[in-house]
């Protein structure tokens, strides 16, 4: 036994700065909210029309056990607004309206971001914006946000993506179903994907102009279905499953091998550009915890030297590395298109082709990047602390509004 | 689809909550100490444990005759793991809460720097030195072999190595 050792067994066990006590109510609650959700949902499937008072009423006063039904249509639609509202009967063409005098156009922004995409010239965000577990998806258009969609108490999304025209949509979280949009964010539906698309899965989605593909980062599976469709089908990639990433590079698809031993040596991301008839390799540049980082028409790859430095590799090819340049090693490493890179931590830095430069963003150090989207010359960073705007480049930021 | 939660009596009901609070009450200080040390903060790590709980709590009735601490354990080393990479982060966790006071400098000063680890290594940390697993218990909840738990463990140490130089001979034995 080390010093180290014995040290760490020691500060590991150290007494809680808080009492646990009001841990335990917040479980109840989150129990309640879980089977609320559960059965609002179920009962909308099976029966097409949820008696929302009886049902609510029912599941708030205890811990009620209410056994759900299976779902009976392919695809289940989810109206906006709260569960305990009627939802319409399930269905994969006729998906949810909007009711009268739910989200619409207003001076609020997103406040904290979860994620962010691109498409069709708009910005699409998602925000969780109290500290409930509800997620709000927001559209900028020009200089106007519009709060687009409330989804159902209990989903916490976290990933969104979007396809180039802005039209077709997909968002998912930690835990929660994957969601879909064919109307731009208008109005979203479950896809059926089986029986995987439950509660408990974590879904990573990501979209070419044709096809949109889904990680179950749980379950060992990867989903392909045609852009505008719900037509989902497992999918391999060469006969390979076990994926946890999934990014697009304009009209090709990367996929990121779930890391196996030291090194990650063994997870080498896998490339096509035929839609997912043939496969290549695009094995990182070194080893380490690597993540691809996808931007436009480019991927990278951060490589720390253990010195406090990294160094920036960008693959245009998918095919081959080559160093951008090299940097403090920072924490959060953020993709801003294909000839740039922020890297923020102590320090902020700009990376481009031309060189480093430390910049400031306005964050401040506890804040965290969670999607970024370019509009023309516009960037934007979605943060927990509100989306930024650049109209330089990334040089300068100011808060969206 | 498969109900998490099988129809039963109130009665039934009653007995899973109390069974379930009686779990709770006894386990709680211990379960949001390795929330702490898998999520690098007190509040991160109660996070964790409040959501491990609300799963484990839905699934009572098939969870609490094997091993229900096995279980949340688990969760809550799988969410750690991918929130921390739905951060998009390549390098350990510097941008973190500020480290509360504690009674020995020491621990606060190694707290910092197993903060600082990438996820992955820090819940071997965590499985190793907070629960005392062993290294095939520990690959097991992480579900990758022993030999990648080995060499996540021996990264980490020579990390907190480097980090801490009072500990630096790795030799020394207490």
């Amino acid at each position: 036994m080390t010093r180290l050792e014995d040290a760490l067994r020691e500060a590991l066990d150290a007494e809680l700065r808080s009492s646990p006590t009001g841990l335990l109510e917040g479980v109840r609650r989150g129990v309640r909210r879980r089977r609320l959700l559960r059965t609002v949902a179920t009962a909308a499937a099976a029966a097409g029309v949820v008696a929302g008072l009886a049902v609510n009423g029912a599941v708030l006063t205890g811990l009620d056990d209410t056994t759900p039904q299976p779902a009976t249509s392919p695809t289940e639609t989810v109206p906006t607004g709260s569960p305990s509202q009627p939802a319409p009967t399930g269905s994969s063409s006729q998906p949810a309206p909007t009711p009268t005098g739910s989200p619409s156009p207003t001076t609020e922004v997103p406040t904290r971001v979860t994620a962010m995409a691109e498409g069709g010239g708009l910005v699409f965000v998602l925000a969780h914006e109290t500290t409930g577990d509800a997620t709000t998806l927001w559209r900028l258009k020009g200089d106007v946000w519009k709060r687009l969609h409330e989804f159902p108490t209990g989903s916490l999304l976290e990933w969104l993506a979007f396809t180039p025209d802005g039209r077709n949509g997909w968002a998912s979280g930690l835990g929660t179903r994957v969601w879909a949009t064919h109307d731009g964010g208008e109005t979203w539906a479950r896809p059926a994907l089986g029986s995987d698309n439950e509660r408990g899965r974590s879904f990573w989605p990501a979209a070419t102009s044709t096809t949109v593909w889904l990680v179950d980062q749980t379950g060992d599976r990867l989903w392909r279905a045609p852009v505008g469709s719900d037509d989902f089908v497992p999918a391999t990639a060469g006969g390979r499953t076990g994926f946890f990433q999934v990014d697009t590079v304009g009209d090709a698809v990367v996929l990121t091998p779930e890391p196996i031993g030291e090194g990650n040596v063994t997870s080498v991301p896998l490339v096509s550009r035929d839609d997912g008839i043939s496969w290549t390799q695009l094995p990182f540049p070194c080893h380490g915890e690597n993540r691809l980082l996808a931007a436009d028409d480019a991927v990278f790859a951060l490589c720390p030297d253990g010195r406090n430095a990294a160094t920036v590799y960008r693959s245009i090819d998918l095919a081959r590395w080559q160093e951008f340049g090299r940097s403090l090693a920072l924490t959060d490493t953020v993709p801003l298109a294909d000839d740039r890179i922020l890297l923020r931590g102590q320090e902020e830095i700009l990376m481009t082709r031309v060189g480093a430069t430390s910049i400031t963003t306005g964050l401040g150090p506890g804040r965290s990047v969670w999607g970024t989207a370019q509009i023309g010359d516009q960037f934007f960073l979605g943060t927990d602390g509100g989306v930024l705007v650049s109209d330089d480049g990334g040089l300068t930021w100011r808060a969206a509004k | 689809m498969t109900p998490d939660v099988e129809p039963r009596t109130r009665t039934t009901r009653d007995r899973d909550l109390a069974d379930f609070e009686a779990f709770v009450a006894a386990r709680l200080p211990h379960l949001l100490k390795f929330g702490r040390a898998l999520a690098g903060d007190e509040e991160r790590g109660a996070d964790l444990v409040q959501d491990a709980l609300e799963r484990t709590f839905m699934r009572w009735s098939k969870v609490r005759d094997g091993d229900p601490e096995g279980y949340i354990r688990r969760a809550m080393v799988n969410r750690s793991i991918s929130v921390w990479r739905k951060l998009h982060r390549e390098q350990p966790l510097t941008a973190v809460p500020e480290p509360h006071e504690m009674d020995r400098p020491r621990d606060h000063e190694l707290l910092d720097a197993v903060r600082r680890l990438p996820a992955r290594q820090r819940a071997v940390i965590a499985l190793r030195y907070y629960e005392d697993l062993t290294e095939s218990q520990t690959a097991a909840v992480l579900g990758c072999s022993v030999g990648t738990a080995k060499s996540q463990s021996s990264r980490a140490m020579a990390t907190l190595r480097t980090k801490l130089p009072t500990f630096a001979d790795r030799e020394e034995m207490s």
